[in-house]
């Protein structure tokens, strides 16, 4: 992307921000919305006052926002670190893939609500429960994404380093990782967004603060005002966090998409 | 958002999907003629075996309202206040300390008297160890958010002169606050039947019941709601419905044994648990409720035990910062509709 279309992107989404928040304000002015459902932008942010000064509930806001933080990265870091390699190894060996596959297809599509009885049970209603929740709805993705980008390495590319005495770890690290580098990254930005939002579910079990619970909480009290501004941190934070990534990626793999 | 009463003359439908957008679409709705009868009546209903609930069982609502009768479920009173904000149920029976959530969020709806009031339905149950109040500091204790019982341990609390800071209170669901019980994460629970039952079979001591705390001046009930546009728009049907709540409290009174074994086999619950949860909760007549001891007759200022309760528990709710101060008002009489009470209920 050149530099004049980069700053023409960043204008026009900054404009169409502008322009729905300024109709979303008159809309409460006017009160054409019910404030109950729809707070205005102004009170979101009087709220936002409110409760860095207050916090919610006895935790300052940025408390609740760090914690989030922390369990998200936990589950998030955990299975990164476990599940690329083991996705790569079932890329690898369709032996080790015919014996897991199974276990990961059959729980990747459950809902991990279902899972919160289970986890409270085995593992209590501790932090360990929150963070295996988000690592659960995370490491399974970054498997299937790993291990898929494995098998896509082409066989020609393989064929002719094998030809030119590529073995072993020789042929990891400077064949099959450079060629699953790019997809090893959308697969993860994927599972963030995955794990991002199985923050909410997670901190149903037996929270006092977090963003997710924050958003419940406030929602079993109508205060569709915290509700609202809960969702504004979740889903700049999420962005945040994603820019963050994205930047990484260009750093590490700068030959993306030139191949 | 403005303090002002929320104007009743006119209904907004919201496309919430596009919420976020500032997609609104506004509907006015035109008034009907006096006398007129909805299409449909939504009633909202607790997942729980409730003895007014016998009258979905053989259609004894739509009789009577001659119309079309919808039941829809919710799990808890939050849910409960995000249905009737959007407007999806027009009546429904839920506990005291959301109804005081959504009025002090201005939430269009008006209290019908308290046809159920907590007795000996919702329990504190502890570990055996544990024989007095004072025992409760440094132990953790899980209770539902935002239901009768958060508010009822936070009386327990203030009665028995407890260090606050010292009780930590854990928000968890009921099937949860078992699976948690069973590991040993907790010291105890604010629970209601028929949950209590499997935890006091397996070794729970029971430390207090809610009605020990009405001497105290705290009470827990359910209250009959409905939508104040509907009960502007067809108060006829509102004056109906009550009527018939209290025909199908009478039919359980009348057979409380043969009520439970049917509620019991809607709910696929066990028939004890059933009967003994309905026997946990006391049920004044709708006449007896317009009493001194209740709500009163309205019209004479007067502060009556069950609105002095609606005050103190929106007391409790700004202090632990659930709600805003001023969004309470200043009295909860005027959110009580005793015009339409008074008309089912002559004195």
């Amino acid at each position: 992307m050149t530099q004049s279309s980069l700053s023409r992107r960043v204008f026009l989404g900054t404009v169409s921000v502008l322009l729905v928040i300024g109709i979303w304000e008159t809309a409460g002015r006017l009160s054409l919305v019910d404030a109950l459902l729809l707070p205005p932008p102004s009170e979101i942010l009087a709220t936002t006052r409110e409760l860095l000064q207050d916090g919610y509930r006895q935790t300052p806001l940025w408390a609740h926002l760090l914690l989030s933080l922390a369990r998200a990265l936990a589950g998030f870091g955990a299975a990164i670190v476990t599940g690329i390699p083991l996705g790569i190894a079932m890329g690898m060996s369709p032996v080790l893939s015919a014996l897991i596959d199974p276990f990961v297809q059959f729980l990747r599509p459950l809902p991990k609500l279902a899972l919160i009885p289970l986890v409270v049970l085995w593992f209590g209603i501790g932090e360990t429960s929150k963070v295996l929740l988000i690592y659960l709805s995370t490491v399974l993705t970054i498997i299937v994404g790993a291990a898929a980008a494995v098998e896509q390495v082409r066989r020609l590319q393989l064929r002719a380093a094998r030809a030119l005495g590529a073995r072993g770890f020789t042929m990891f690290r400077f064949v099959i990782l450079p060629a699953i580098l790019p997809d090893l990254f959308v697969t993860v930005r994927l599972a963030f967004g995955i794990g991002w939002t199985t923050l909410i579910a997670a901190e149903m079990i037996a929270s006092e603060a977090g963003l997710g619970w924050m958003v419940v909480n406030a929602g079993a009290y109508l205060r569709t005002d915290v509700v609202m501004l809960g969702i504004v941190l979740l889903g700049a934070t999420g962005y945040a966090l994603d820019l963050a990534l994205v930047g990484i990626q260009r750093w590490v793999t700068p030959w993306a998409g030139r191949g | 958002m403005t303090v002002d009463p929320p104007p009743f003359s006119r209904r907004h439908l919201l496309a919430l999907g596009a919420a976020a957008f500032g997609t609104a679409a506004l509907a006015g709705r035109a008034w009907a003629q006096q006398g007129a009868k909805p299409d449909v009546v939504r009633i909202g209903y607790l997942t729980a075996p409730r003895a007014w609930v016998i009258g979905k069982h053989d259609g004894a609502f739509d009789a009577a309202l001659g119309t079309r009768v919808e039941w829809v479920q919710f799990p808890a009173g939050g849910p409960a206040l995000q249905l009737l904000a959007a407007g999806q149920i027009d009546f429904a029976i839920f506990g005291s300390t959301p109804i005081v959530a959504g009025i002090s969020r201005n939430l269009p709806i008006q209290i019908l008297g308290s046809p159920e009031i907590v007795a000996t339905s919702e329990r504190l149950v502890v570990r055996p160890e544990i024989t007095e109040p004072k025992q409760l500091e440094g132990k953790r204790i899980a209770v539902a958010p935002s239901s009768t019982m958060a508010f009822a341990l936070e009386a327990v609390i203030k009665v028995n002169n407890l260090d606050p800071a010292k009780i930590r209170r854990l928000p968890l669901n009921q099937p949860e606050t078992i699976a948690a019980w069973r590991r040993g994460d907790i010291d105890g629970t604010y629970i209601n039947g028929p949950f209590w039952a499997e935890l006091i079979g397996s070794g729970a001591r029971q430390l207090v019941v809610s009605k020990d705390l009405q001497p105290h001046g705290f009470f827990f009930w359910n209250s009959a709601i409905v939508r104040t546009e509907f009960a502007q728009r067809y108060p006829d049907t509102v004056v109906t419905w009550l009527r018939t709540v209290q025909a199908q409290v009478d039919r359980y009174k009348a057979d409380p044994e043969g009520v439970s074994r049917i509620l019991a086999q809607d709910f696929g619950a066990p028939f004890e648990a059933v009967r003994d949860t309905l026997a946990g909760l006391s049920y004044p007549t709708f006449a007896e409720q317009l009493g001194p001891d209740y709500w009163g007759r309205g019209g004479t200022g007067a502060v009556t035990p069950l609105l002095k309760a609606l005050g103190d528990t929106a007391d409790f709710l700004a202090q632990s910062g659930e709600i805003k101060r001023g969004g309470v008002p200043s009295a909860f009489a005027p959110h009580v509709n005793y015009e339409l009470l008074n008309r089912a209920f002559p004195a």
